[in-house]
C-alpha cells in the first residue's frame, strides 16, 4: 500500500487535502491511498487519483477514538510514512488520537511536509502565527492535519480504484453519543467570500455594527471581525472571526476597520488580494499590512464611504 | 470528587516581539495563563462550588509560572497547584510535557476528572488532551461548550461544523473546553497576592524520574528552527485628506484594482 494515506470521516473533506497529499505522495513516486469509514458516499471523491480506497467496517459513527484506533492498527501492519487528516473539528481529534496511539510525530495544521532523504520534516505556524517552526521527525512516521479551504483540489476523472472493505479490530470508545442536532448558525462561510469588511476593538458599541453592515451591503461584502468581538464581547458568531483561531480567508478585498493588527488576526487575511486598513492610531500594526492605509477615525471614514457609495450608485 | 486542571503558562503572543531576522525574542517577553485554560479553571471551580470537589492545578513550564499563572489560578478558587519546573525553558515538543503530566498525575493520586483548554495559545496543537487520555487509558472529549457531572458520568455538549453533539462518558475522563463554555472570574491583584506559596508546589522533572529538560527535542521530534512568518508584501499607500475626499480616493482606487463589482 502507498506510503501516504488520507483518512477522513467525511469524504468530501478529502478534497481539501488532495493537493498536498498528491504532492507528498509524489515524493515517494506514488499516489496517496484514501481511507474512510464504510458506508460513506464517495461520488466525486473516488475518481481523484487515489492508489487505493479502503472502507473501514464496524466503526461507530462519529467515534473519533475508534476511527483512530482502526487507522493506528493498520499503520502497524502496513507501515505508511505519512497519514494526512483534513482538519475538520472531528478530524483534528482523530488525528491527535492516531498520533498518540501510533507514536507518530504530529503536525497539526501543517504548512508544509518536506522529505530530506528518508527524514520527514514539517513546518507549522506557532506563537500566534508570527513564527514558523520547522521540526524534524525522529519517529519513522508523521500524522498531519491541514486547515480546510487552503488548497483548491485538482480535477477528478481518474480511474476509480476498487473499494476494499476491511474490518480491523479496534479498541471501543467509552464515549457514547446521546444526541445530535443541527447547529443553528448564520450560514456565512467567510472562506468563500469575495469581499470582507472586518471590524475590531475600535467599534465602540454593539449597535454600531449596523453601520458596518450597511457599508458591507453597499460593497456586496460579508462582515468579519477580530477575536475580541466573538470570544470576549460575543457581538458576532464565531464563524465571522478571521484569524488563527477563526477562519483563514482569501477574498479579493479585505477592509480592516478599527482592528489593531495583532499577528493572530493578520495571519487570517494574509492571502487577501487587496487589504485596506482604517484605524485612527497611526502606530497600529495593521497599517503595515495594508495596500491602502487610512489613519483616521472609523466613525468619520465609514459614514463618508457610505454616503459616497450611495451618491455614486444613485447617479 | 477530585478535579485536575491542566493550565499552561505561555508567552503572551499578542505582545511578543518578533525580530524580522532572528524570530521571536523570549527574553523579557510578557507571560500569562493560556486564555483557554482559564476557562478550564473556571469550569472546575464551578463544579467545586456545586459539589465540593477538590481542584488541583497542574502545569509543566518555566519556574516563574509558580509566582504568576499558578497563583492566579489558585486565586480563582482552586485548592492547590503543582508545577513541574522546566527552569527558564518553554518546551516546544510534546513528550516531556506528556511524561511529566502522567507522572505528576500518578503522584497526585486519585482523580475523577481532568479539564484542559482545547488548545494552548502558544502551540495550538490540541494534542496533549487526547494523548494524555490514550496514556492514562481513559476517555477524552474535546471542545466542550457545556458540561455536567452526574453520578459518575459526564455529559458534554460540543459543536462540530454542522451539528451539536451531546456525548456521555464514564469518569474518570479528560475534557477540553472552548472559550465559549463560561466567563472566567477575574481575581483582584490583592487576591492573587494573598495566595500562600505553600499552596503551590514546585518540583523538578528529576523528582518524577524524568531526564533533564531538553526544550527542543524529545524521542518523537526535534525543533530545528524558529523563523518569522513571511507576510504578503503590500503597497502601503496612504490615503489622506478630509473624510469625503478619502472616501472618494479609496473607492476609485479599489475600482481600478478591480476588486469592486
Amino acid at each position: 500500500m502507498s506510503k501516504v494515506w488520507v483518512f477522513t470521516e467525511e469524504p468530501k473533506a478529502a478534497l481539501h487535502v488532495l493537493s498536498p497529499a498528491i504532492n507528498t505522495a509524489s515524493k515517494f513516486g506514488e499516489k496517496p491511498a484514501l481511507m474512510v469509514p464504510s458506508g460513506k458516499e464517495l461520488d466525486g471523491i473516488a475518481d481523484r487519483g487515489w492508489s487505493k480506497i479502503i472502507a473501514l467496517k464496524g466503526l461507530n459513527d462519529g467515534a473519533s477514538f475508534e476511527y483512530a484506533s482502526a487507522v493506528a492498527t493498520l499503520m502497524k501492519k502496513e507501515e505508511p510514512k505519512i497519514v494526512i487528516v483534513p482538519g475538520t473539528k472531528l478530524g483534528k481529534e482523530v488525528a491527535a488520537f492516531i498520533a498518540a496511539l501510533s507514536g507518530a510525530a504530529y503536525a497539526p495544521e501543517a504548512l508544509d511536509i518536506m522529505l530530506d532523504g528518508e527524514v520527514i520534516k514539517y513546518a507549522r505556524s506557532i506563537l500566534g502565527g508570527g513564527v514558523i517552526a520547522t521540526y524534524k521527525a525522529k519517529a519513522p512516521f508523521l500524522v498531519a492535519t491541514y486547515q480546510l479551504y487552503q488548497y483548491p483540489p485538482p480535477e477528478g476523472g481518474h480511474t476509480i480504484p476498487e473499494v476494499t472493505e476491511i474490518e480491523v479490530s479496534v479498541e471501543r470508545s467509552k464515549v457514547s453519543r446521546v444526541e445530535v442536532r443541527p447547529l443553528e448558525k448564520s450560514g456565512v462561510d467567510l472562506r468563500k467570500a469575495d469581499r470582507i469588511i472586518a471590524v475590531g476593538r475600535g467599534l465602540a458599541k454593539r449597535e454600531d455594527l449596523a453601520v458596518i453592515e450597511e457599508l458591507a451591503g453597499l460593497l456586496k461584502a460579508e462582515v468579519g471581525c477580530s477575536r475580541i468581538l466573538t470570544e470576549d464581547y460575543k457581538w458576532l458568531p464565531s464563524e465571522r472571526q478571521v484569524g488563527l483561531t477563526g477562519v483563514i480567508v482569501s477574498p479579493r478585498l479585505y477592509v480592516a476597520i478599527g482592528i489593531s493588527g495583532q499577528i493572530q488576526h493578520v495571519i487570517g487575511f494574509n492571502k487577501s488580494k487587496i487589504v485596506v486598513a482604517i484605524n485612527k492610531d497611526k502606530n497600529a500594526p495593521i497599517h503595515q499590512y495594508a495596500d491602502y492605509s487610512i489613519v483616521d477615525d472609523l466613525y468619520k471614514i465609514v459614514p463618508a464611504l457610505i454616503s459616497y457609495l450611495k451618491k455614486t450608485s444613485s447617479q | 470528587m477530585n478535579i485536575i486542571v491542566l493550565a499552561k503558562h505561555v508567552v503572551d503572543t499578542a505582545a511578543l516581539r518578533i525580530d524580522p531576522k532572528t524570530g521571536p525574542v523570549f527574553r523579557g517577553a510578557l507571560t500569562k495563563v493560556s486564555d483557554y485554560d482559564k476557562h478550564a479553571v473556571e469550569e472546575a471551580v464551578r463544579i467545586k462550588e456545586k459539589t465540593g470537589a477538590k481542584v488541583t492545578i497542574l502545569c509543566v513550564g518555566p519556574t516563574e509560572a509558580a509566582r504568576t499563572s499558578l497563583k492566579e489560578a489558585v486565586a480563582m478558587g482552586a485548592d492547590e497547584a503543582f508545577l513541574v519546573s522546566t527552569g527558564s525553558s518553554y518546551v516546544f515538543n510534546n513528550m516531556l510535557t506528556l511524561m511529566a503530566l502522567i507522572n505528576s498525575i500518578k503522584r497526585i493520586g486519585s482523580y475523577d476528572l481532568i479539564i484542559c483548554g482545547e488548545v494552548s495559545e502558544d502551540l495550538y496543537q490540541a494534542y496533549i488532551g487526547p494523548a494524555l487520555a490514550v496514556q492514562l487509558g481513559i476517555p477524552f472529549i474535546g471542545s466542550a461548550v457545556k458540561m455536567e457531572v452526574n453520578a459518575g458520568k459526564i455529559r458534554v455538549e460540543r459543536k462540530l461544523e454542522d451539528v451539536v453533539e451531546v456525548l456521555e462518558s464514564p469518569l474518570p475522563a479528560i475534557i477540553s473546553v472552548t472559550r465559549e463554555i463560561n466567563q472566567p472570574r477575574i481575581p483582584t491583584t490583592m487576591q492573587i497576592m494573598k495566595v500562600p506559596l505553600a499552596k503551590i508546589k514546585t518540583i523538578a522533572p528529576g523528582e518524577l524520574g524524568l531526564s533533564e529538560v531538553k526544550d527542543k527535542e524529545d524521542d518523537i521530534s526535534v525543533l530545528e528552527k524558529l523563523e518569522p512568518a513571511k507576510m504578503a508584501s503590500r503597497k502601503g499607500i496612504k490615503v489622506e485628506g478630509a473624510p469625503e475626499e478619502v472616501a472618494e480616493k479609496l473607492i476609485d482606487a479599489l475600482k481600478k484594482e478591480g476588486v469592486l463589482e
